[in-house]
């Protein structure tokens, strides 16, 4: 294998990796900017996502990208329900919600592992081994796809939070919960939106993930260290922060998987967690 | 218009006010005075339902608000305007006063809005200031921004907090000469204040709080005479 | 209307109800358990074994998360190195009881840099870290086959094989564990972690020494925890990085700890019987089902009764708990009535 190639398979890994990884904590930082809430379930929304998608392809008989526009919409109808049931209930709850959400990861888990049993599971697509040539360059069609919609989503929402009136107000509560509650801004109404796109697109980003990876319902954990790491790095509560660290994560790992074997690359994102917390405790764009 | 009846309020175990009253009427501007810590900004923040009062009441229009909570209040017409820096920072002017914009009737009239506020602040429209982010405004510009953001909303009550506060003389004659304008056009201001002479040379009427009770109240000209006696006691 | 007046940090324990005798009673029964006979004998003294073991870890984190509000999800990596060393020392050479003394030292000793790094970290950081700090045992673990790789090891036959050397050394552990909980809650250290856990910037404020007692905590947080994955791998005879260094077990020292009384030096032991009674009952029905009680429960107990259970009998901390919904955090957060739950 010839530098060049060597150059652009690391590239793409590189790219697929990272907006993998941006659309993960996208939804872990908005959650944490707009409500100060650490949830520690996302990874498990994600698995849930996962088994969704898995269900409705494969029941439906239908293309499984077809079948994220519904898991979406499942997703968003679930993020929903935890925010009325549950969420809510953790606001004043202080450092101790970590145990909250630790719980719920472990009822979403098991629901899930009573349901599918521990087996690993794969989302199977028309175009799985079919790959992309560009000369004489190639790569898996299927990750190019789950890259272009990862990222898709990503610039979706943040122009979304950019632009839009809903977007202004997370974005106002976000900054100063008090002074956008003066100005009649409803801000349970507006963490409950944050809180609801926050877990679709975890939902999402499991289901991406189960084109690519097998997954198991305790294969959470992993996405969810990967994603603190991405979010500490960027510094908890910033978007932008997010987007920079996980190309900066996604982009390392890529670089290392020619070295390491594969298993190991959460040590790796570890390893930068610890450095950069010891050089710059709040992260990168933190929001002090 | 607004009616405070016998307020209680407090934060945790500390009781900061105790059997407050006060009225104040469509077109007045009656000015709450006080040192430090005296109350005056959790009267503000009761009125405005950020703060759940322990025994009282208070009514806005012959309406009952003391149970509301704040967008509630805010939908009646009522606007807050806190002290200090309370812009949102990484937003823009424009942003932070389109933010302000809620109600059926504010959302229509939002471009006429933003006209009448820009002739009050014109130094909100300079150049390219509308797309600037708050946070990097000076001090005097984002109590500004605050005040006009307060009125974005087509407010029929303004609640100023200590409007003065931390910003240079001059810039506070200019701040008050525009409440004043603000008051010209028909607004009915309940105004919070440390300084003394400014908020009654504005003031129709004032009352003067003090460790939580309301120890004086009267026409603005009386408490000016008045002020020559209490000042050591005002401790202003 | 105002919040009663917090309890004096001294009331901490004081009993609501008459419960010495039973505690006393309850205690000979446990003693005197392997000398009585009985046809479910083996069976009952293997789960109370476990039961110590279990009171030994979730007591292992309520001096960190129970006191000083300091949550680590990734106790299981103390419990799994703990077991792990103490099977290096087995096949060494160095007798059982040795091997687990040393590895709940060396585990110990450990701790001190892995807390430096975390402590930097403040609130939810802390929690993130120690989080992947069990991963990424486990991980190198099954990695290298040196290290045990992904089939374990064994531990040879030891003295503690007979069940019922090995029923008193779990209980003498968790009554150890229980009197070192005990004696900290009544001393200055004590006090020092549940101003931390209060308001950890105004302790450091009135001169409280945050990092040093965080750090000697986690000293002996970590040795505990050690200990219990020890006595656990000479119990069981095998290790597994897949087994111990399992997010679970960071699961059941959480369940254990708040489910019996966080804070309380009793606590974990309640929770550990609690725990292991679903566990026998629910586990052969499904894999997972228990975990998903444990899970509901947890929240149950957190809305519901956020002191534990032992809140029904003792008296804890302040009226409303360290882990009460219904708390104003911070006094100066403007803007919420005092609720008392």
């Amino acid at each position: 294998m010839d530098y060049g190639t060597l150059f652009f398979q690391l590239l793409m890994t590189g790219i697929f990796l990272s907006s993998l990884y941006v659309l993960m904590t996208f939804g872990l930082t908005l959650i944490f900017g707009v409500m100060e809430i650490v949830n520690f379930a996302h990874g498990s929304f994600a698995i849930l996502g996962g088994y969704a998608c898995l269900l409705t392809a494969t029941k439906l008989g239908i293309d499984p990208f077809i079948a994220l526009l519904p898991v979406t919409l499942f997703m968003a109808i679930v993020g929903f329900l935890t925010f009325r049931l549950f969420t809510r209930y953790t606001f004043d709850v202080g450092d101790a919600h970590v145990v909250h959400y630790y719980a719920l990861l472990l009822i979403i888990s098991n629901i899930l592992a009573l349901i599918f049993g521990l087996d690993y599971r794969f989302i199977q697509s028309p175009y799985g081994y079919e790959q992309l040539h560009l000369g004489t360059l190639k790569y898996p069609l299927i990750k190019i796809f789950v890259t272009a919609l990862s990222l898709a989503t990503v610039v979706g929402v943040s122009l979304f939070i950019r632009y839009s009136t809903t977007g202004k107000r997370i974005r106002a509560v976000s900054q100063s919960k008090e002074s956008a509650e003066i100005l009649g801004i409803d801000s349970l109404s507006v963490r409950q939106t944050a809180w609801v796109i926050g877990i679709a697109s975890a939902g999402l980003m499991g289901a991406l993930v189960g084109l690519v990876n097998p997954f198991s319902p305790y294969a959470g954990t992993t996405y969810l260290i990967t994603a603190f790491t991405v979010a500490i790095l960027g510094g908890m509560g910033s978007m932008f922060g997010t987007i920079i660290a996980g190309f900066i994560v996604g982009m390392t790992e890529s670089l290392f998987s020619i070295i390491l074997p594969s298993q190991i690359t959460p040590v790796i994102a570890f390893i930068i967690i610890i450095v950069a917390l010891t050089i710059r405790p709040e992260g990168l764009f933190s929001r002090s | 218009m607004l009616e405070i009846k016998n307020l209680a309020v407090g934060y945790g175990h500390l009781q900061v006010l105790h059997d407050v009253s006060l009225i104040l009427s469509g077109g007045e501007v009656v000015a709450l005075l006080g040192g430090n810590g005296a109350g005056k900004t959790t009267t503000l923040r009761a009125v405005m339902g950020i703060l759940p009062p322990w025994s009282g009441e208070v009514f806005f229009a012959g309406q009952p608000i003391h149970h509301f909570k704040t967008p509630a209040v805010v939908s009646l017409g009522l606007a807050y305007v806190p002290e200090g820096k309370s812009v949102f920072p990484k937003m823009t002017v424009l942003e932070n006063l389109e933010l302000a914009v809620h109600s059926a009737e504010a959302q229509s009239l939002k471009n006429k809005t933003l006209e009448e506020v820009f002739e009050l602040f014109p130094q909100l429209r300079e150049g390219s200031k509308p797309k600037q982010l708050a946070g990097t405004l000076s001090g005097g510009e984002q109590r500004m921004l605050v005040v006009a953001r307060g009125l974005m909303a087509r407010p029929r009550l303004l609640l100023l907090d200590e409007p003065s506060l931390g910003l240079a003389p001059k810039l506070v004659q200019d701040l008050f000469a525009t409440i004043r304008k603000i008051h010209q056009q028909g607004m009915s201001i309940f105004l919070v204040e440390q300084n003394v002479h400014l908020s009654l040379q504005l003031a129709g009427r004032g009352y003067v709080l003090e460790h939580g009770r309301i120890v004086l109240e009267g026409q603005a000209k009386e408490l000016v005479e008045m002020d020559h006696i209490k000042q050591a006691y005002l401790g202003i | 209307m105002p919040v009663e007046d917090k309890m004096a940090v001294r009331n901490i324990g004081q009993k609501k109800r008459r419960t010495d005798l039973v505690i006393i009673i309850l205690g000979l029964v446990v003693l005197a358990l392997p000398f009585l006979r009985f046809t479910t004998r083996e069976y009952i003294l293997s789960v109370l074994t476990f039961v110590f073991i279990y009171t030994t870890l979730g007591q292992s984190w309520n001096i960190l998360g129970g006191f000083a509000k300091q949550f680590s999800l990734g106790h299981a990596a103390f419990f799994g190195l703990g077991a792990f060393f103490t099977a290096f020392g087995c096949h060494l050479g160095v007798p059982a009881l040795a091997s687990l003394v040393i590895a709940g030292i060396l585990v110990a000793l450990v701790s001190y840099p892995l807390g430096r790094i975390c402590f930097s970290a403040k609130g939810p950081y802390f929690t993130i870290i120690t989080l992947a700090l069990a991963e990424i045992f486990r991980i190198i673990f099954l990695w290298r086959p040196e290290l045990s790789g992904s089939e374990g090891m064994t531990l040879p036959v030891n003295f503690f094989s007979k069940n019922t050397n090995m029923y008193y050394l779990a209980l003498i552990m968790a009554a150890g564990s229980i009197l070192v909980a005990f004696l900290i809650g009544r001393s200055n250290l004590g006090l020092s972690l549940r101003s931390i856990g209060d308001d950890e910037d105004a302790s450091a404020e009135l001169g409280v020494s945050v990092l040093y007692a965080k750090s000697i905590t986690l000293f002996m947080s970590a040795g505990m925890a050690a200990l219990a994955g020890g006595t656990y791998g000479i119990f069981i005879q095998y290790l597994s990085p897949n087994d111990v260094f399992s997010i679970i077990y960071s699961l059941d020292a959480i369940f254990i700890s708040i489910v019996g009384g966080a804070g309380l030096s009793f606590g974990p032991f309640i929770g550990a019987l609690l725990f292991s009674i679903l566990e026998e009952t629910l586990n052969p029905l499904a894999p997972g089902a228990h975990l998903l009680f444990l899970g509901s429960i947890l929240i149950a107990i957190m809305f519901l009764l956020p002191n534990g259970l032992l809140s029904l009998v003792y008296k804890t901390g302040t009226q409303t708990g360290p882990m009460a919904i219904r708390i104003v955090r911070k006094e100066k957060k403007e803007g919420s009535a005092p609720r008392v739950v």
